[in-house]
């Protein structure tokens, strides 16, 4: 048999690479950048393995969605970051730093997702786009039409770049400003490539319109911001289609600070809201007529699942309201503030932390990313906003 | 309407393989089918009396992937939950090895193209590495620090960056 054609010794060693296999086990730490941050001090192939823009992708495909890193918050003074994994690190850091020549000299999240942030001055006049990871910022002017005679606004942030093949960090990245003047409500994007302001967009109300503080949901080419009287204003930024919608009826004594629009694990615009202690998701799903109605997916009872301090004669916890404080799309992971401080809770698996004591976080804005190595993204010197590089 | 007990393909017939050093060794076919490059060389009809041989697995790795095949090949499908937890912990205890062993295991996994062991062992790395300072996994893996202090000063402060170590977010509270 061994005389047979075709009958060879496998092949040595040699050949075997052994930085894919060193690949193979870097890609299985886990998500969290330190872990690759550390193992990039080991030795200098270990490192030229890690900041290779190939790993950097496999790594992307193989954990898909980025860790929670913690959550921004606009703490009165300074905006302040909570890591939710580890001690405070630079980003804590960077972020405190964050100031700004003129009026309070603040900068105040607005928005955070995909690596980004977006942050505003008081009066939004700028807004800054800052990459947490690399340090890049953008300032961004506003143009004036959409300061002058603007009784609310809120805004997103949000790249483009495609799943794995692109990593957000080194992407350009769209800014999308609505605001509320005269019966009128408006959209604007920017596109961070081109570095300018598109088309304004405007649709009428039929009621005065309230924009919710609260960031928006991002669901396919749309976004999607609360509005007072049940309303739901909704951009779709590749048409560059505005449209209020209807919340589902009877929703309307749900307290504002328990409710808020996300993006369920299908793809489709959800509400979560607490009531009675229940986190109630509900889905806007479209049927076959092409209408759209809102369907209930899921009940969470909150306070069997946290936990919340119970008193002898009854639960302390029904003293104070749950809020909703943050939603992460991307990993489904929501934060709510109780009477215990503030948790994360994860609505695939159940799972939960506690992230802070505070009780007076009204808005925080979660925080993900993979590892991304310094240096690379091309930062912006920023001058013209008084911001200094570290 | 035959039960259809034994997987297709299946045969009695005992694969022998030879160590880089010599050594022989047996295993069923379907154990030895689990190798990409086993499976190979019997579909090549290149498995004789003489053995296969595998000029760069030594005897001491050779044996613990015999054992794993083995293992694997007799309970290839159809588990119940019990013996999917069997499996798991035998995986467990057989991947409890010195950090030789499990180096040989990487490579000759890899090599042999025994696509299960291969991520066990690839996973149990980085388990290893996960828990360790830059330092300790310099120790654990016989690594020399090629760094400059100048570099590694750098690189320090550009770890600092992002985090540093992970631990519970005691401190917030």
């Amino acid at each position: 048999m061994s005389e047979a054609t075709g009958c060879h010794t496998p092949p040595a060693t040699a050949e075997i690479a052994p930085d894919d296999l060193l690949a193979e086990i870097l890609l299985r730490l886990p998500p969290h950048p330190s872990f690759l941050s550390r193992a990039s001090l080991v030795c200098k192939r270990w490192r030229r393995l890690i900041r290779d823009p190939g790993f950097l992708r496999r790594l992307r495909a193989f954990h898909r969605t980025p860790p929670v890193l913690g959550f921004f918050n606009n703490s009165p003074g300074l905006p302040r970051f909570f890591p939710t994994e580890g001690i405070p690190g630079r980003i804590a850091a960077e972020a405190s730093s964050l100031r700004r020549d003129g009026d309070d000299g603040m900068w105040w999240f607005v928005d955070c997702r995909h690596g980004r942030a977006l942050l505003r001055s008081r009066d939004w006049a700028e807004l800054l786009g800052w990459d947490p990871m690399t340090g890049e910022r953008r300032c961004i002017t506003v143009p004036n039409q959409m300061q002058a005679g603007a009784s609310d606004r809120n805004a997103a942030v949000f790249c483009t770049a495609s799943g794995v093949d692109e990593d957000c960090h080194s992407s350009p990245f769209h800014v999308v400003v609505v605001f509320t003047s005269r019966g009128r409500v408006f959209a604007c994007g920017y596109s961070s490539r081109i570095g300018a302001w598109g088309v304004l967009m405007s649709t009428t109300a039929s009621s005065p319109c309230e924009l919710y503080d609260e960031p928006p949901a991002l669901v396919g080419e749309a976004l999607y911001w609360l509005v007072n009287g049940s309303r739901i204003l909704e951009f779709q930024f590749g048409s560059q289609v505005l449209t209020l919608i209807k919340w589902p009826m009877g929703m309307n004594a749900i307290r504002k600070w328990s409710i808020r629009l996300v993006r369920l694990e299908d793809d489709v615009l959800g509400l979560a809201f607490v009531k009675d202690f229940n986190l109630h998701l509900w889905a806007r799903e479209v049927t076959d007529d092409g209408a759209s109605k809102w369907i209930q997916r899921r009940a969470i009872e909150l306070d069997k699942l946290l936990p919340l301090p119970t008193a002898m004669d009854g639960n302390w916890c029904r003293l104070m309201p749950v809020w909703i404080c943050g939603f992460a799309e991307d990993q489904n992971v929501v934060l709510t503030r109780t009477i215990a401080g503030v948790f994360l809770v994860s609505l695939q698996t159940l799972q939960f932390k506690k992230v802070s004591c505070s009780l007076l976080m009204k808005t925080v804005y979660p925080y993900a990313s993979f590892y991304v190595p310094k240096g690379g993204g091309d930062a912006d010197d920023g001058a013209n906003c008084g911001i200094e590089r570290l | 309407m035959a039960a259809a007990t034994d997987d297709a393909g299946d045969s009695n017939e005992m694969i022998r393989v030879v160590s880089s050093d010599g050594e022989h060794f047996e295993m069923p076919e379907a154990a030895a089918n689990l190798s990409l490059v086993l499976r190979h060389m019997i579909e090549d009809d290149c498995a004789d009396a003489a053995g296969i041989p595998l000029a760069v697995v030594a005897a001491k790795p050779l044996a613990k992937i015999v054992d794993y095949c083995t293992k694997h090949a007799a309970k290839s499908s159809g588990l119940t939950i019990e013996e999917a937890e069997e499996l798991k912990r035998f995986d467990a205890e057989f991947i409890e090895v010195d950090t030789d062993m499990l180096y040989d295991l990487l490579v000759a996994a890899d090599f042999m193209g025994v696509e299960g062991l291969s991520k066990l062992a690839v996973q149990r790395t980085a388990d290893l590495i996960k828990g360790k300072t830059p330092e300790q996994n310099r120790e654990t893996f016989g690594i020399v620090n090629d760094f400059t202090p100048e570099e590694e000063e750098e690189i320090c402060k550009e770890n600092e960056w992002a985090f540093q170590i992970t631990k519970p977010p005691s401190r917030l509270c």
